[in-house]
């Protein structure tokens, strides 16, 4: 049971960093990003890339976060801003669009074999009596927390604030000078940075392929919806609820229906936020 | 308040507003053409074309539902592939496939008023995960009951008896008929009391209870009119394709409906029958190179969205607007 | 007639911390009612309560003697509450004619699916909708405008129109949201005439919303003034307007 969990927590760590990468986002640019987990692959490969070139580990998956923030902005820079004007269901498309275009990119320049990721600590983990605990989980499971911190901590910085400031008040902040051009930018790097973390960690426990993405994405915004699109922390504790719940479905009601749990969840979760009935009048008095 | 006396200086036309009957020649002279159509075309190219109606009118279902009431709903592929499974099913089993499909249709209704009656009340961007989250449930159920739908393993479709007719054939002229009762049966809706509830709820959403209608209300009835006709094209689609597998309802079918949604026109009728027209085209044309089906598919939904959001449909529009402004602009030079 | 009388008691209403509506107690009764204040008073939300969009913490609101709070929206609306809001709310795609029949949706017997059958009973009621939907528009002189296009048509018309379409309703009460607002003075006249016939004709309570006060002591009956959710005056309106605490409420206190 707990190592279900540990491999919950591992998974939901995925999730809960791409579902905070989803709420950033949404929060500095109110776009609904679909792409928001295709967005971390590119630089997932490049590092997968220089590794199997020789590279240490470390470095090469600093340069592919460098690339992911380069992607981000740029994607900011030429879809986003342009567009910025539209509302919800155009951008949500639009970003759905560009997951199928990403995805070819990645395709076309890298080919479609899965690759493996041959980080020093993938082999190997503990064993503690009957539990095996592979390095590669700790290392998911702890970056997701520091990452976590991070932000917390990130937040408080000029930046950080600038960034809440046109989220929850955009004419106001522009007022203020805050430069939302500057703002979104950051925030779409930053989302990718994130998002190329969840790929590489993600890339680290099974492989890369260019599938890896999708069946991440939905469960990702699964967990963005349980904070409501608007808590970090709400995102994050869901992606992991969402981890765990999965893997014990999994366990105790079959594997099929662990991919369904995420989508239980939410409609659930949905339904029953669902205001109350209201009474009504009868039939007209005339 | 019932007036029976005629009201005087009412004009005509108030009382019996003319049906305007513009564009039905051209309407007539297309249905025509797409009747002698098995005449010219192979086997091969009417199963296209085949497959060109049913997705229009799956699309149609998804316009009942976006182009309308302006709600994102994205369970549509999942009734897509309910309406396949289940009619084949049932058809298997015995049902004369007319009273499946029925069946079928009203059940699918059902579903569409589960999947919307909490939806309806939801804000429109939860309303697109819910339902998108309601409609990969639907396909794993179907996954899962593999006793019933072979699963993964895949279905053979009881193929429907057409007596000796050619199969092709005569499944051409059913999509065809599917369309054409679709076609009307929208025709009516929009026109008329309906047409006027549903924009109002589209459009002036926070004022329609001021006038005694209630969105939540209209909103369900278009996520149930949307399921059952995602459903019964579904069904048709079974047939065309003789053999289900679940991998064919998965989310990548959902993007190529959304492509067809955007890039024919959001809202507009013929907009679907264009959008079938160009995802098929786009399917045929590079049937070997999977990726560059899906580049294509992804950059004309950003294009779309970004420069043409109305779609193919508004290209008439945007010529009729410039051949318009080029006659003003040479009139008013002749008047200097 | 006490059906056609609107009661508001104690209503009370707060928004996070806010407190909008503070013990308001209103009473609409035939003729002609003025509810002004300075801007953020409460006044729409009012109507809101009202017409059932926001419910109050305490109070009730009556219409004669049947009790809305808690009611539906829409049911409210269909049961004899007509509004107007403060941007006019109209299908732009849909023609003058075609926005005000929608008022008379409620005054169907017919339902959906005897439309799409094509029933001859409701092809007569369609035919009676869009007469009384014509008739409705004479009063303001917009007939001629009726093929138009809402989009194409100027604010003072989409004002009316927007009237037009909440007289048709058949209401006991008429709600209006500055409907003056943002009009040239000749169209403010059209309106007012146009208003003042139709309370004749059907006897009913009419309320405005309105900031030109001028405009309104001339033509209501009856005034009622909010300041920051509570009634501070209430009558005639000469005495209101040199009611020393409006005056103090609308141009602020005085320095000495």
């Amino acid at each position: 049971m707990i190592q279900q969990i540990l491999s919950g927590l591992e998974a939901g760590s995925w999730y809960s960093l791409l579902a905070v990468s989803i709420v950033i986002v949404m929060k500095a640019t109110d776009v609904p990003n679909f792409a928001q987990a295709q967005i971390g692959m590119p630089g997932s490969y490049i590092a997968v890339n220089l590794i199997g070139q020789g590279w240490p580990a470390i470095p090469a998956m600093l340069i592919g976060l460098a690339l992911g923030y380069i992607i981000g902005a740029l994607i900011e820079r030429l879809a986003i801003r342009p567009l910025s004007s539209l509302g919800h269901f155009p951008m949500l498309v639009m970003t759905i669009g560009l997951t199928y275009a990403l995805v070819s990119f990645v395709t076309i320049t890298f080919g479609s074999e899965p690759r493996s990721f041959p980080a020093p600590w993938s082999e190997g983990g503990w064993l503690l009596g009957d539990l095996y605990i592979p390095y590669s989980q700790v290392i998911t499971i702890l970056a997701g927390i520091a990452l976590a911190l991070t932000l917390t901590y990130f937040f408080r910085t000029t930046w950080g604030v600038r960034m809440r400031a046109i989220s929850e008040n955009p004419g106001v902040a522009r007022l203020l000078g805050i430069n939302s051009g500057l703002v979104s930018s950051l925030a779409w790097g930053l989302g990718a940075v994130i998002s190329t973390l969840a790929m590489m960690l993600h890339t680290q426990a099974t492989v890369l392929a260019d599938s890896s993405a999708d069946p991440l994405i939905l469960k990702a915004f699964v967990a963005a919806v349980l904070g409501s699109f608007t808590s970090l922390s709400g995102a994050f504790i869901g992606g992991l609820a969402i981890g765990i719940l999965e893997n014990l479905t999994g366990v105790w009601i079959g594997t099929g229906w662990k991919e369904a749990a995420a989508l239980v969840i939410v409609v659930v979760y949905l339904f029953v936020r669902m205001p109350s009935l209201v009474k009504t009048i009868k039939p007209r008095e005339v | 308040m019932s007036t029976a006396e005629p009201i005087a200086d009412i004009p005509r036309w108030v009382s019996h507003p003319r049906r305007t009957r513009r564009a039905s020649l051209t309407r007539l002279a297309l249905l025509a053409v797409m009747l002698v159509l098995p005449w010219y075309l192979g086997g091969y190219y009417i199963y296209i074309v085949s497959l060109v109606l049913v997705y229009t009118l799956s699309t149609l279902g998804m316009n009942v539902m976006v182009g309308w009431t302006g709600q994102i709903g994205l369970a549509v592929a999942g009734f897509f592939g309910l309406g396949a499974y289940a009619t084949s099913i049932l058809h298997e089993r015995g049902f004369p496939w007319i009273v499946a499909l029925l069946v079928v249709g009203v059940f699918s209704a059902v579903i569409g008023f589960v999947d919307g009656y909490p939806a309806v009340r939801l804000f429109g961007f939860f309303l697109a995960i819910a339902s998108l989250a309601f409609g990969d449930l639907i396909l794993r159920v179907i996954i899962e009951s593999d006793g019933l739908t072979g699963g993964g393993g895949g279905y053979p479709v009881q193929l429907l008896d057409f007596g000796g007719l050619d199969r092709e054939i005569a499944l051409y002229y059913l999509c065809l008929l599917a369309i054409v009762g679709f076609m009307v049966f929208v025709g009516r809706v929009l026109d008329g009391r309906l047409g006027r509830t549903m924009r109002a709820v589209n459009n002036i959403e926070i004022a329609a209870p001021s006038v005694g209608i209630s969105p939540p209300k209209y909103k369900l009835i278009a996520f149930m009119t949307s399921g059952s006709i995602a459903a019964i094209a579904g069904a048709i689609f079974a047939q065309l394709l003789t053999y289900l597998n679940p991998d064919m309802f998965k989310t990548s079918l959902l993007i190529t409906m959304l492509v067809m949604l955007i890039v024919g026109g959001v809202g507009s009728i013929w907009g679907s029958f264009a959008g079938a027209i160009f995802v098929v085209f786009v399917q045929e044309w590079l049937q070997a190179f999977a990726v560059y089906q899906r580049i294509v598919f992804g950059v004309s939904l950003m294009l779309c969205i970004g420069l043409l959001p109305g779609g193919l449909a508004s290209l008439g529009d945007k010529v009729r607007e410039r051949t318009s402004k080029r006659r003003e602009r040479s009139v008013g030079a002749e008047q200097i | 007639m006490t059906s056609h009388t609107l009661a508001l008691r104690d209503i009370n209403v707060a928004f996070g911390g806010n407190k909008v509506l503070d013990g308001v107690n209103l009473t609409f009764s035939g003729g002609l009612h003025g509810l002004v204040g300075p801007n953020g008073a409460g006044k729409t939300t009012c109507y809101n309560v009202i017409s059932g969009y926001v419910t109050p913490q305490s109070g009730s609101v009556t219409l004669g003697d049947t009790p809305l709070v808690g009611v539906a929206a829409h049911e409210i609306g269909a049961f004899g509450v007509g509004r107007t809001f403060q941007t006019p709310k109209l299908v732009p795609s849909m023609t003058v004619l075609e926005n005000v029949m929608l008022g008379a949706n409620r005054t169907y017997t017919t339902g959906h699916v005897a439309e799409f059958f094509g029933s001859k009973r409701f092809r007569a009621e369609e035919r009676r909708v869009r007469e009384l939907a014509y008739l409705g528009l004479q009063p303001f002189g917009l007939a001629d405008s009726a093929r138009d296009k809402a989009s194409s048509v100027p604010l003072a018309v989409q004002k009316m129109v927007e009237i037009a379409r909440a007289v048709i309703t058949d209401p006991r009460v008429l709600l209006l949201d500055e409907p003056a607002a943002g009009l040239g003075a000749s169209d403010v006249d059209k309106l007012v005439n146009a208003l003042q016939q139709i309370i004749k004709e059907r006897n009913l309570t009419t309320v405005i919303i309105e900031h030109d006060l001028h405009l309104v002591a001339k033509i209501c009956t009856n005034l009622s003034v909010l300041h920051y959710g509570r009634i501070i005056a209430e009558g005639e309106p000469r005495s209101v307007v040199s009611d020393e605490t409006v005056i103090e409420a609308y141009l602020g206190r005085r320095k000495g």
